[in-house]
Formats: structure tokens, C-alpha cells, sequence
């Protein structure tokens, strides 16, 4: 298949899992012919059930094992992390920042960060008071830094009443981990500190440096930023809505 | 300035090393793909860094600068190139033939006192690998090398 300027090969011993490895792959793919792929996934499903045997699924990602597991779920979740993770660090098309995302009367919020430090709580506390989702992992930027949601089909996990927002170009961008006690009262950075912290957020930068610095320096050259630790999601979110809606 | 201090001022060469750069208003982006650092610097320290296309001299380099900054001294710009050199921006170089430890120690000394007088600013941050900047895996979850556990230990495969 073709994702994102990306050649990407499955091949499963049992053709009735490759449905289920197909939904798990981001929106917009293509079949493609091909003699070669980028990536090359297996997945050996057991075929018989024997009596005190540990039936195992097996997956590849090109000559390495990536996991082994009793639980098809759980290899089909590990799929889908290793697809994202490949096409974040490598594709050309499409830049993919660490990071959750939300969109508030027409003001594009990114939030970078790494895992743990409350993007998705946050996400889903802007969401509780009206702003329209792009990401809560995942956020991808074209080439003219427009920032679009990640093409995740969303009934896979039992969230399609979410409602997606249309591309947009970044107004502010928030760096920011949850710390006991503390107030949201943020420093205001400048557009260069905030490349740098971007980038620290974004898979492909050591793969491909030139694209990602032009890539993130497109997104949010016209970007306020600011950074700060935060208290409790309510208060911190009341006061970036405020904020925007001044 | 002494006949000493104007021959040091000539004698040290700085060579940037080979980075990926971009503007970005007054600040210069940079990356460096030897240490995956990225750096970040402003306008003055970025001309600076960029005057040092060939092995050039502080002198060579201030008079580059002098366009845009015409009071910009030879010795505060030795100090802020040594600076740039210590943050792996820069290589630092000297004149074989006036290569001697006093002259080092002139050099090191004139770093630390003219540092404070020039208001560059180099921030640096280390690009971690793509799978630390990824997702992790939650507790009872698959993981490995490239998918690390959120939190626990991955033990045989899975996160505990």
C-alpha cells in the first residue's frame, strides 16, 4: 500500500486478520503494485489449537520480531504505534509532531509533548468546553504548515462522534506539564525557542533534519508560544480560552 | 589594545561546523546532525556564526559585523566565537606558528572576562531518537527497544 509518499507491505499467514490490520492504518491509503516496500510487516497468526499449547501471534516489521503476544488485540495496537512511528520519521509528505491539538473559535491550539505529561487529558478537557479536535497524539502539518488532524479512523476505537475541524494554520502553541500546586501563568517564548522545543517533539528530526526544521519553522513562524507548567486542566484551559477570547 | 593581545586576535581561526540552518525572524535555527543538538541563536550570535564560513579570524569576523553593528569590537567578538566553540557551534583553531600554552591562556582568560559584554544567546537541546519522541506503551502492553513502557519495566515483551 501507499501511505504518505511511503511503500508499506503486509503479509499475514491468515487472510481474515488483515482486515482488522487494515482498519489500524491511518485513513487515505492506497493499493499499490510494487516489487519493493519501505517497510515490511508480518504477521503469523497460529492456524490449529492444540491443548496446553500457548497459541502466539507473531509480528515483523522487516527481519525483526516486534512482538509476540496471545492477544491479536494486542499486536494489532503494537501495529498500529509502529506504523505511526515509522511514517512520523519518515515520510516527506506529511510532518508529524508529538503532540495533541485542538481548534477554539477558529484559533489553532498545539500542544508537543512527549507521553505522560497530560496532552490527552487536556485535550479532552478543551473538547469538554466546545474546541473542536485535531489530535490528542499526533498532529500532522503539510506543506504549506497547515495542521491537519492524524487520518486515524476514529469507529476503531469507539470514537467517531468526535468531530474533526478543517486544516488550519497554527495561532499558539503550548508547552506544558501538569505539576502539583502550580498555577497556569505562562512565559511567553520566542518563535526560534520554539522550533527548538517543537523538535524535540517531532520523530523525523534526526532522520531528516532539513525537512523537519523547514517543515516546523512554516507551522509556527506566525505562531504565538508559550511555556509554563500548569495546575489542575479546568483552570488552565479557562484561562487559554480567556486568553484567546480577549 | 596591546601589540599581545591584537597578535591573539589574529592567530585564532573559527570554522563552523557543517549544520543545517534556517532563520526565523531574528533568530537563527540550527541543527547539527553529528550531535543531534539543535541550537538556537540571535541575530547577532547567528551572523557571527555564519561570517565564520572559512577559518576566520575574530578581526576578520568583526569587521564582517561591522555592517550591521559598527561599535562591535574585535575582543568582544573573540569572546562570544569561543562561546559559540564551547556549545559545538564552532571549531576552534590557531595559527601554527603562534600556537604556544601562553597564548592559550591569554585566549581563555580574555573569554571569561569579555563574555558578559555581548548579549548573545545560544539555547541547545538534544533531539531525542524517533521512539522517544513517540508513544509509549501502557502497563500489560507490548514493548520493545522502539515502543518503551510509559511506566514499569518491559520484561519479556510486555510491560509489568
Amino acid at each position: 500500500m501507499g501511505i504518505f509518499g511511503l511503500k508499506i507491505g503486509i503479509r499475514v499467514r491468515d487472510p481474515g486478520v488483515l482486515e482488522s490490520l487494515l482498519s489500524r492504518v491511518p485513513v487515505g491509503w492506497v493499493p499499490l503494485e510494487s516489487a519493493s516496500v519501505d517497510r515490511l510487516y508480518s504477521v503469523v497468526t497460529p492456524t490449529t489449537r492444540r491443548a496446553n499449547l500457548r497459541h502466539l501471534c507473531v509480528l515483523y516489521g522487516d527481519h525483526g520480531r516486534l512482538t509476540r503476544t496471545e492477544e491479536l488485540e494486542d499486536l494489532l495496537e503494537y501495529f498500529e504505534s509502529d506504523l505511526d512511528l515509522y511514517i512520523a520519521a519518515n515520510s516527506r509528505e506529511i510532518l508529524c509532531i508529538h503532540a495533541g491539538a485542538v481548534n477554539w473559535k477558529g484559533h489553532t491550539i498545539l500542544l508537543p509533548g512527549r507521553s505522560q505529561t497530560g496532552k490527552t487529558t487536556l485535550v479532552a478537557e478543551f473538547l469538554k468546553s466546545g474546541a473542536a479536535y485535531y489530535s490528542d497524539d499526533f498532529a500532522a502539518i503539510d506543506q504549506s504548515g497547515h495542521l491537519h488532524s492524524y487520518p486515524r479512523d476514529l469507529s476503531v476505537r469507539g470514537e467517531s462522534e468526535i468531530q474533526r475541524v478543517q486544516p488550519a494554520a497554527v495561532s499558539m502553541v503550548l508547552f506544558t506539564e501538569y505539576a502539583q500546586g502550580e498555577h497556569w501563568n505562562p512565559k511567553r517564548i520566542s518563535p526560534g525557542q520554539g522550533i527548538l522545543r517543537v523538535l524535540e517533539n517531532t520523530p523525523s528530526t534526526r532522520n531528516q533534519p532539513e525537512f523537519a526544521l523547514q517543515m516546523v519553522g512554516n507551522a509556527i513562524t506566525n505562531a504565538e508560544v508559550h511555556a509554563g507548567r500548569r495546575g489542575e486542566k479546568e483552570q488552565t484551559v479557562e484561562r487559554v480560552l480567556n486568553y484567546l477570547d480577549r | 589594545m596591546s601589540a599581545n593581545l591584537f597578535t591573539e586576535l589574529e592567530c585564532a581561526r573559527f570554522l563552523r561546523k557543517k549544520l543545517i540552518a534556517r532563520w526565523s525572524g531574528d533568530e537563527l535555527v540550527l541543527y547539527d546532525q553529528e550531535s543531534t543538538t539543535a541550537h538556537c541563536l540571535n541575530r547577532i550570535a547567528g551572523e557571527m556564526l555564519l561570517a565564520c564560513e572559512h577559518e576566520s579570524s575574530p578581526i576578520e569576523v568583526a569587521a564582517a559585523l561591522r555592517e550591521n553593528w559598527p561599535e562591535i569590537e574585535a575582543e568582544v567578538v573573540h569572546a562570544s566565537l569561543i562561546q559559540m566553540a564551547a556549545a559545538g557551534l564552532l571549531e576552534a583553531t590557531m595559527k601554527e606558528e603562534c600556537d604556544s600554552p601562553s597564548r592559550r591562556e591569554i585566549i581563555r582568560k580574555l573569554g571569561i572576562t569579555a563574555a558578559v559584554a555581548l548579549p548573545i544567546v545560544v539555547t541547545s537541546v538534544l533531539i531525542p531518537s524517533p521512539a522517544a519522541a513517540a508513544s509509549c506503551a501502557a502497563l500489560t502492553q507490548p514493548c520493545s527497544s522502539t515502543r518503551p513502557c510509559c511506566q514499569g519495566l518491559c520484561v519479556a515483551g510486555l510491560c509489568v
